[in-house]
């Protein structure tokens, strides 16, 4: 994977993760499974995990801790009121920048 | 899917994750606090135990963990990944920071190293061939004046082209070779011109 597209996929992790969170809780693995399903999306823990913590710090994931049936207790996160307000402006911000790309690339320019 | 519990490991094996889970923490450690780095390594050993749980093999081997620790990201990508998800801004590190040569101007110090052996270089062959070869010629003319004009003319020359040749390759002593051979070449022909030239004044004075 080249630098460009690493650095693309690492500036979209928060959105990303914020928006698998915002449909059901899970489990930091689980969130790593599903990106990695989707095309384009394949972020490694190294990525998902410092993620997580960082946003759980800053209040946008609750977290719960519960038994898990292999090993150490696994961490449940879900979505605070900041992490869905977060979600939208995130949202917002890339069907904006999404938008004038998909344009720019057509050959559209202003 | 087995059960997969430390007591299930055996102590080797546990180790084995220990050691991995503490390299993580330490690639970790300069840049978050405690609390985070606890999380997010609890993430990896609960990872690399959901992964080890999943092999439907009723005893779990080493080389199972190597396989596991094959499919995840080396410690080092912490380091990177630390570094684009923390809020605050990061020092930058050494082999980010512009080194102090790029600062001033690049194709001057690369000039200057050179240079420095190139007159070094022309010092030698002032020493080596200019010199004797004017003392030939003013042995084969007969002429005191020609030699002692020639040669002092000649000595001071290599005496000036030394201490440039010196002086610009400790300067640009980073770059190659050349300035090395400007040094080693200076500082030979530099010892050597004094000599003749302290000679030739003895010399001029009985």
């Amino acid at each position: 994977m080249g630098i460009w597209e690493s650095q693309l996929r690492k500036g979209i992790t928060e959105l990303a993760i914020l928006a698998i969170v915002a449909k059901e809780e899970t489990y930091g693995y689980r969130i790593i499974e599903q990106l990695q399903a989707l095309d384009g999306l394949s972020l490694s823990e190294s990525t998902v995990y410092p993620a997580l913590a960082r946003l759980a710090r800053v209040g946008l994931l609750a977290v719960r801790t519960e038994a898990s049936p292999a090993g150490p207790n696994r961490r449940y996160y879900c979505l605070t009121l900041s992490g869905r307000r977060r979600l939208e402006e995130l949202e917002t911000e890339w069907q904006r920048v999404f938008g004038s790309m998909q344009s720019l690339l057509k050959g559209n320019l202003p | 899917m087995m059960t997969l519990t430390p007591a299930t490991l055996s102590g080797m094996l546990q180790t084995l994750i220990d050691a991995r889970l503490d390299t993580i923490d330490r690639m970790l450690i300069e840049h978050l606090p405690r609390s985070q780095r606890i999380e997010i390594v609890g993430e990896v050993e609960s990872q690399i135990h959901e992964l080890l749980s999943r092999q439907n093999t009723a005893e779990i081997t080493r080389e199972d963990v190597l396989n596991v620790f094959r499919r995840l990201d080396p410690p080092e990508a912490y380091l990177e990944e630390d570094r684009i998800n923390t809020d605050s801004v990061l020092p930058r590190r050494n082999r980010d920071c512009v080194p102090e040569e790029r600062n001033s101007l690049p194709s001057l110090r690369h000039g200057r190293g050179w240079l420095g052996g190139m007159f070094g270089l022309c010092a030698l062959a002032d020493a080596i061939l200019l010199l004797p070869l004017a003392w030939i010629v003013a042995v084969l003319l007969g002429s005191d004046e020609f030699a002692y004009f020639a040669c002092t003319s000649l000595i001071l020359l290599g005496i000036a082209s030394s201490i440039a040749a010196l002086v610009l390759s400790v300067g640009g002593r980073r770059e190659g070779m050349m300035p090395i051979i400007g040094i080693i070449t200076s500082s030979s022909c530099l010892s050597l011109f004094l000599l003749v030239l302290t000679y030739f004044i003895t010399f001029a004075m009985q």
